[in-house]
């Protein structure tokens, strides 16, 4: 699905900020789309990104190995997209369980809240909708599975997390798309 | 619906909704937070260009200093308007690269559309070839010892990925602008009348009118050229916009190629729910810069949340 070469094939070697500042314009297409698939709305997505990109060079003293560029800013889309939605969520409603942090595999399977606050575009799309319907960690799976292409160990290289959680969030993830498009056929037929 | 279904219409689906290209206002919005903090000057391109050696390096030190005054996008020429009726232009050098300012006249009447040239020139050797960012020549409008501002709206204005010696790029005024949050910005009457119409039209008083150049070449520049002018005299501005029901989800300005269909479809609306909430505007006058109410989706149908 992604047509972009890679970046390190077309630029010659530059020196510090020129050449970090030239991979972070030439990648911008895709934390984008990132952001957009994670987050579902276009300027939502925009504004997570541009938080992203602002953290990214504050902090490119610290990143020393130039092929570590990717996954460095992915993982920084996914955790400023995971901020941002559990800001929003405290905004929305004050009294809403504190303890977001569902990183065991008890996680509940759909935020509601998070879901209904998506608009356009993606939630336009019955299978985008399901997509929306995940929890955050499970989409972020999908997308970088089936969007990016990388495989379960790179996807759990990229976002530090091990690689059974990548996995059997996959699998749940899965799971559930199938039974929401398999509710949704059986409604057409009705 | 077996497993290797659900990968396939993964697989569809983001052909069917691709992501979204970034637009300007991001692409100006991340260049802006870039250059916040610290700025540096291109000392290393320029030595790298000429072939200096450390000797060379130092004495480029010492001419980038001896430059300092400008290097800043300071204007190295202004003129306050003296008359009413003579061209005002001003310029700024930054490296190898020059911007100038040109207006018409110093002094305008409201109804008058205000007009000027930015030109952006290399007075290097052969061609420079913007690395990144995009390269663009936008205005921003400033009341003087007032608090009226419309911010610089980036464009593309500058379509070539180089500049060549003697081949400079010109564009004239166009209007700029960002709205933030449209409720709390004190600005909103002032937007409501700048934006009407392709045409440069300003309020009574003084004004500092920039044109600025935003690009990377090596490194990155920002060349601002600040102009003064009137508005005096007799004259009554074209109509306001209409003001934008309150309930509106969203405030948005239109971007230059986008229609009122794609923005209907990007919030997930009907065409006619569109055109229903912008009903006092006529549709035959959309341009880029024209404010757009954007309700709520299936704000007529959907009784309030409770």
């Amino acid at each position: 699905v992604e047509r972009e070469l890679r970046v390190a094939d077309l630029v010659p070697v530059l020196s510090g900020d020129e050449a970090f500042g030239e991979r972070a314009d030439r990648y911008l297409r895709r934390a984008l789309g990132l952001a957009f698939y994670i987050l579902g709305d276009r300027l939502e997505a925009e504004d997570a990104t541009q938080e992203v990109m602002l953290r990214a060079w504050r902090a490119r003293a610290s990143l020393r190995d130039p092929d570590a560029f990717e996954p460095w800013v992915d993982r920084i889309v996914v955790n400023t997209c995971r901020e941002r939605l559990r800001r929003n969520r405290r905004l929305r409603d004050v009294g809403f369980d504190p303890g977001f942090t569902t990183d065991g595999e008890g996680e509940s399977a759909v935020e509601p809240e998070v879901a209904d606050r998506l608009e356009p575009l993606l939630a336009r799309d019955s299978v985008g909708r399901a997509l929306l319907g995940l929890t955050i960690e499970q989409r972020t799976v999908v997308v970088l599975r089936y969007w990016r292409d990388l495989s379960l160990e790179q996807i759990a290289a990229r976002l530090d997390w091990p690689l059974g959680t990548v996995k059997s969030r996959l699998h749940y993830a899965l799971a559930a798309l199938r039974e929401r498009l398999e509710r949704d056929e059986k409604e057409v037929q009705v | 619906v077996s497993g290797q279904d659900v990968e396939r219409e993964l697989g569809k689906l983001f052909g069917r909704v691709p992501p979204p290209e970034p637009s300007a206002t991001l692409r100006a919005a991340i260049s802006a937070d870039r250059s916040a903090p610290e700025r540096r000057r291109g000392l290393r391109t320029l030595s790298r260009r000429l072939g200096l050696g450390l000797v060379g390096l130092a004495a480029a030190a010492l001419l980038v200093l001896a430059a300092l005054p400008f290097v800043g996008g300071g204007p190295i020429s202004s003129s306050k308007p003296s008359s009413t009726s003579a061209p005002i232009r001003a310029s700024a050098v930054d490296g190898e690269f020059r911007l100038d300012f040109e207006l018409a006249k110093g002094t305008w009447a409201p109804n008058e559309p205000i007009q000027g040239t930015a030109t952006l020139s290399y007075t290097g050797r052969g061609r420079a070839q913007i690395s990144s960012g995009d390269p663009t020549i936008a205005f921003e409008y400033r009341e003087v010892g007032g608090s009226k501002l419309m911010r610089p709206r980036f464009e593309d204005v500058l379509r070539y990925p180089d500049l060549a010696a003697g081949q400079p790029i010109s564009t004239g005024l166009t209007k700029s602008g960002s709205i933030g949050n449209f409720a709390n910005d004190p600005n909103v009457a002032f937007y409501q009348s700048f934006y009407p119409g392709p045409d440069v039209y300003l309020p009574l008083g003084e004004w500092e009118l920039t044109a600025i150049a935003d690009f990377e070449e090596g490194s990155r520049y920002a060349l601002r050229v600040p102009l003064t002018i009137q508005i005096a005299g007799e004259g009554t501005p074209p109509a306001s916009q209409p003001l934008p029901p309150s309930d509106c989800a969203r405030i948005y300005v239109v971007e230059p190629n986008e229609t009122m269909a794609s923005i209907a479809a990007m919030y997930n609306l009907q065409l006619w729910e569109l055109e229903l909430a912008n009903s006092a505007k006529d549709p035959a006058s959309f341009y880029p810069g024209m404010i757009l109410c954007i309700p709520t989706p299936g704000f007529l149908t959907q009784p309030p949340p409770t």
